[in-house]
């Protein structure tokens, strides 16, 4: 059996009906759908079967005879072109910056395979439905939501290879048509948009070209700027004259011209000799800088070493100079201090000598006038000669004697009156200090004047006030040790307590009293609790009973005490149960809060309320 | 006999007989109230408006033995300290702070390595001071933040010591000790050991060595309040701090139902919730149920009360709740629940006692600071109960 495709009658189509003429036969005829198209089968108004891929039968006298039998079938086919196809359109849409932007958008749009019946929602009568007429739907939606409002956020310089906004315009492009046709059946693929140059891109790239051209200029003229200059410096000209060199002056333009023009002058190229010179002449400046450092550094040196030589050599004449003025003082000193010594030792013994030469004179003398004495014993008139020469004699010595003294005596005297000079001198300068000294204490004692009396004044409160605080600190320090001292006592105990004991002595009781109770508590209760429990009765009790020392306590357990507390350790009664009343003992109701209270209690311990005064 | 030492407080030895009796209020002799410790079960004292129970809070600070005792112009002293807890009835304190400061400087927090201070146990630690470098009386201060704690509550006091030290050039110091008797802990027979700091003008060791000496010390409570350990720390009432023996009023209820007065329970906790109140055989202090405008009792909005809603009490200087209803409370913005920690009240919160019904019942605290102290809390209930509706009495 022949079979026949069933595909869509045009390229331009997207969908179209084959309608039930189509499968009237008398044989049952057999279509397939192309594996690229998608075959509905609408029997009776509704889609009953869909074909990809895939063949099937229609008609034929079997189906005749049972449309006869139960009715007749109205059957007909949907074909959808499932390939995608794209649409091209021009948009014009305005940047950020208000420049028109032109482009081309490319729209791959594709029948939704999972839904293809839909489609038929966007033919025109059911029969046919064109690519084109398919994609004008979407086209003047995606216009202004899409492009419009992409193209406004954006730079007109911006748009070209922006792949955010391709994306973006994409996705926008996408929900529109899911919106538009996304129960119709047709969804967007792909979607991008070629933009024309816009004019912003053209300026820019007219810009671009331009840079690009000044920038190729530039090089060249400094490519060419170099070339000439490396040219001005090697290059030389040489110039024959062949004419007195009188000719050779120009004095303008027409006597260059006829210079040159004559031939007169011959230019030779004198490249290599010019070479040649510049290094000469680089090497003669080289010479000459290296000849003028070493100068410059020659005259340093000598300068330096000059500079050093005057130095030393005045510093060293000075010392020698001061040297030997000093050995002259020495010297000269030392001189005139020997000749003074010679002098005096000189002095000394001639006078010495002469002394000696007098007692031999004088020894000598008296010998002969002992015996002149002797012999003139004999001559009475020798006699008087002899007493007359002794007299002069004796007065001879004598005024040499003294004259002797004398001479020492000026000389001490010389000597001491040097001393005496120095000596007043001295004093008189130390006088002079003494008076400065006094005078100097005198101004301080003015300047001290008034700050120094207040300062004093200031320094005799102050130390009032320290001895002041001293004394509270040493009451203040008395007091606390009181305090400590009565605390530690109480700490001493109170280490050793228990807390019943505690509880008791707090609560006014001795020590010995509290020991007392607490046996008892002890005794009498069943656990720790109730112990406690009965230490807070008893403790009422002997506060009430005013027990002071351990016999009365012992005395009160063994009076009535007993059996209060008993009973209140056997029934594991709470502390305080009976509102603090022992049994027998007066009583008075509060008259706000009707309390039982002691009689002897001034407030009410219910509400506070004052009982008696 | 050793007669009860007079605490700080002010409480008198006619008022630890009264606190025997448990139920007692008010002590019959002296007609004060009785403000029992946090700990009264254990410790059994009292404590006075500053919340300080001198049976649980007792630090001594010492001085260790072979302390340096020698110090010159530019030296360093170290001052080795012994934290003892001298309390008598096995009552743990915690070291929480300890700030040193030098003449007027600032003071320094030093880190402390440990906490807790068992009854009868000390601990060391060694404070170092800068460099003398002044010539001159030095002045040293300690002081250090102790706490307290008792289930789910906790008191904080800071005490202080001062240290006088005279420091010359050229001189030495020199600690003259006069131990009366020794040993510190294992609760043997600590004393007084009061210490004496003189300059010398020759060198010399310390004429009594190898005994640790006692620095006295002082309740600190205007650094409690300044620091924040005790008071408040934010809000217009910064640095005011509630009496424990503070006076609450309660308006709106009956005058019968709520006496004015301090919180004089055994505990110190002021606990209000549906079930009875204690006039009635109950555990509360009020009874709280939801009233409309004529004094009905709105049953289903009752229902909603925990028979123990919320508990009152003045802690660290502050009025505190504790939530232990299911339905939680409102105190200001912030919703609490029994999973919480405490809320602090402050002055003008409003209590909500059911959040979910933010009107039906509240409670609007007004507190009045004299000085730096309150001394009297001002609680309104919303609604107020119309007189014809308390009148009776009866527990309902």
């Amino acid at each position: 059996m022949k079979t026949e495709q069933l595909i869509v009658s045009d390229p331009r189509m997207l969908a179209e009906f084959i309608g039930p003429e189509t499968f009237k036969a008398v044989f049952e005829a057999r279509y397939e759908v192309p594996p690229d198209h998608l075959g509905l089968l609408m029997r009776n108004g509704q889609f009953v079967e869909a074909y990809k891929g895939a063949h099937f039968s229609v008609g034929g006298l079997f189906n005749q005879m049972k449309g006869l039998i139960g009715g007749s079938t109205s059957i007909s086919v949907l074909i959808a072109d499932l390939k995608t196809f794209q649409s091209f359109y021009d948009v014009v849409a305005t940047t950020k910056d208000k420049v028109d932007v032109t482009g081309t958008v490319v729209l791959d749009l594709q029948i939704n395979p999972e839904k293809p019946q839909n489609i038929l929602g966007m033919m025109q009568q059911r029969r046919s439905l064109t690519k084109e007429d398919a994609a004008a739907r979407i086209r003047s939606h995606g216009w202004e939501r899409v492009f419009e409002a992409a193209l406004s956020r954006v730079n007109a310089n911006e748009v070209r290879g922006n792949k955010g906004l391709q994306d973006m315009m994409q996705a926008d492009l996408m929900k529109e048509c899911e919106r538009i046709a996304g129960d119709l059946g047709l969804m967007v693929r792909a979607a991008s948009v070629n933009f024309a140059v816009n004019e912003v891109e053209k300026q820019e790239a007219a810009r671009a070209a331009a840079i690009r051209e000044t920038d190729r200029l530039e090089f060249e003229f400094v490519t060419l700027k170099r070339d000439l200059e490396r040219e001005h410096e090697t290059t030389v000209f040489k110039m024959n004259n062949k004419t007195g060199i009188d000719k050779l002056s120009v004095n303008n333009l027409e006597d260059l011209r006829r210079l040159v023009l004559d031939r007169d002058t011959e230019f030779n190229d004198a490249r290599e000799t010019g070479l040649r010179i510049a290094e000469m002449k680089q090497m003669s400046h080289d010479i000459g800088k290296v000849k003028a450092a070493q100068l410059a550094k020659l005259e340093g040196d000598i300068r330096q070493a000059t500079h050093d030589g005057v130095d030393l050599k005045v510093v060293n004449e000075r010392k020698r100079v001061i040297e030997r003025n000093t050995e002259e003082l020495d010297r000269s000193h030392q001189l005139a201090l020997r000749a003074l010594e010679r002098d005096y030792d000189r002095e000394t013994r001639e006078l010495q000598r002469d002394e000696r030469r007098d007692d031999r004179e004088f020894d000598r003398e008296g010998r002969k006038l002992d015996r002149v004495e002797q012999r003139g014993n004999r001559l009475e008139d020798r006699e008087d000669m002899k007493v007359q020469r002794r007299e002069d004699r004796d007065y001879d010595h004598e005024t040499r004697e003294r004259e002797l003294r004398t001479r020492e005596k000026e000389r001490d005297f010389g000597f001491d009156g040097r001393k005496k000079e120095v000596d007043v001198v001295d004093k008189e300068e130390y006088a002079r200090l003494a008076r400065q000294r006094e005078t100097d204490k005198v101004a301080l004692d003015k300047l001290k004047g008034l700050a120094g009396l207040e300062a004093e004044q200031e320094r005799e409160r102050l130390t009032r006030r320290i001895r002041e605080a001293d004394a509270a600190h040493d009451r203040d320090m008395d007091q606390r040790k009181l305090e400590a001292q009565r605390e530690a006592d109480r700490l001493v105990l109170g280490a050793k307590m228990t807390p019943e004991q505690i509880l008791a002595v707090n609560a006014g009781l001795s020590p010995a009293v509290a020991k007392i109770l607490e046996e008892q508590a002890k005794a009498q209760a069943i656990d720790k609790n109730a112990q406690m429990d009965l230490m807070r009765q008893m403790v009422e009790q002997a506060n009430r009973a005013r027990v002071s020392s351990e016999e009365q306590a012992r005395a009160m357990f063994n009076s009535g005490m007993q059996g209060a507390v008993g009973v209140a350790a056997g029934a594991g009664g709470k502390a305080g149960a009976g509102n603090g009343v022992a049994p027998g003992e007066a009583t008075v109701e509060c008259p706000k809060c009707t309390r039982v209270n002691p009689a002897k209690a001034k407030f009410c311990v219910g509400c506070g309320e004052q009982l008696r005064r | 006999m050793v007669e009860p030492v007079a605490t700080s407080g002010g409480i008198s030895p006619c008022c630890y007989q009264h606190a025997v009796t448990a139920d007692a209020i008010f002590c019959g002799e002296c007609g004060k109230p009785l403000l029992r410790c946090m700990a009264h079960e254990e410790c059994g004292g009292l404590v006075g408006d500053d919340g300080c129970c001198n049976v649980c809070v007792r630090p001594q600070l010492y001085l260790d033995k072979d302390a340096v005792t020698e110090v010159k112009t530019g030296g360093v002293l170290v001052l080795p300290l012994v934290f003892y807890n001298a309390s008598g009835v096995g009552r743990p304190l915690f070291i929480t702070d300890v700030w040193v400061r030098e003449g007027e400087g600032a003071r320094r927090r030093i880190e402390l390595p440990w906490k807790r201070l068992d009854a009868g146990g000390s601990n060391r630690l060694n404070v170092q001071t800068g460099a003398l470098e002044r010539q001159g009386r030095h002045g040293i201060e300690i002081t250090f933040a102790a706490a307290t704690n008792y289930f789910m509550r906790e008191e904080r006091f800071c005490f202080t010591s001062s240290l006088s030290l005279e420091v010359e050039q050229g001189g030495s110091l020199v600690i003259n000790q006069t131990i009366n008797s020794s040993g510190i802990g294992a609760g043997s027979d600590t004393v007084y050991a009061p210490i004496r700091l003189e300059t010398q003008g020759e060198t010399r060791k310390a004429a009594v060595g190898g005994k640790a000496a006692e620095l006295g010390l002082q309740r600190a409570d205007n650094f409690e309040a300044a620091q924040g350990i005790r008071g408040y720390t934010e809000g217009p009432l910064k640095g005011v701090v509630v009496s424990r023996g503070a006076r609450i009023v309660w308006k709106g209820f009956g005058p019968d139902e709520a006496p004015s007065g301090p919180i004089t329970t055994r505990d110190g906790i002021f606990a209000m919730g549906r079930g009875r109140s204690v006039r009635f055989g109950g555990d509360n202090q009020i009874q709280l149920l939801v009233t409309d405008t004529s004094g009905a009792i709105d049953e289903a909005l009752s229902q909603a009360i925990s028979r123990r809603h919320l508990e009152l009490f003045i802690q660290s200087g502050r009025l505190c709740a504790r939530v232990t209803g299911q339905s939680g409370v409102m105190i200001g913005d912030h919703k609490y629940g029994a999973d919480d920690a405490l809320a602090v009240i402050g002055n003008g919160d409003v209590i909500r006692l059911l959040p979910k019904y933010p009107d039906a019942l509240t409670l609007q605290v007004r507190m009045r600071a004299n000085y730096g102290s309150v001394e009297e809390i001002t609680i309104t209930r919303a609604p107020p109960m119309p007189a014809s509706a308390v009148s009776d009495g009866a527990p309902r």
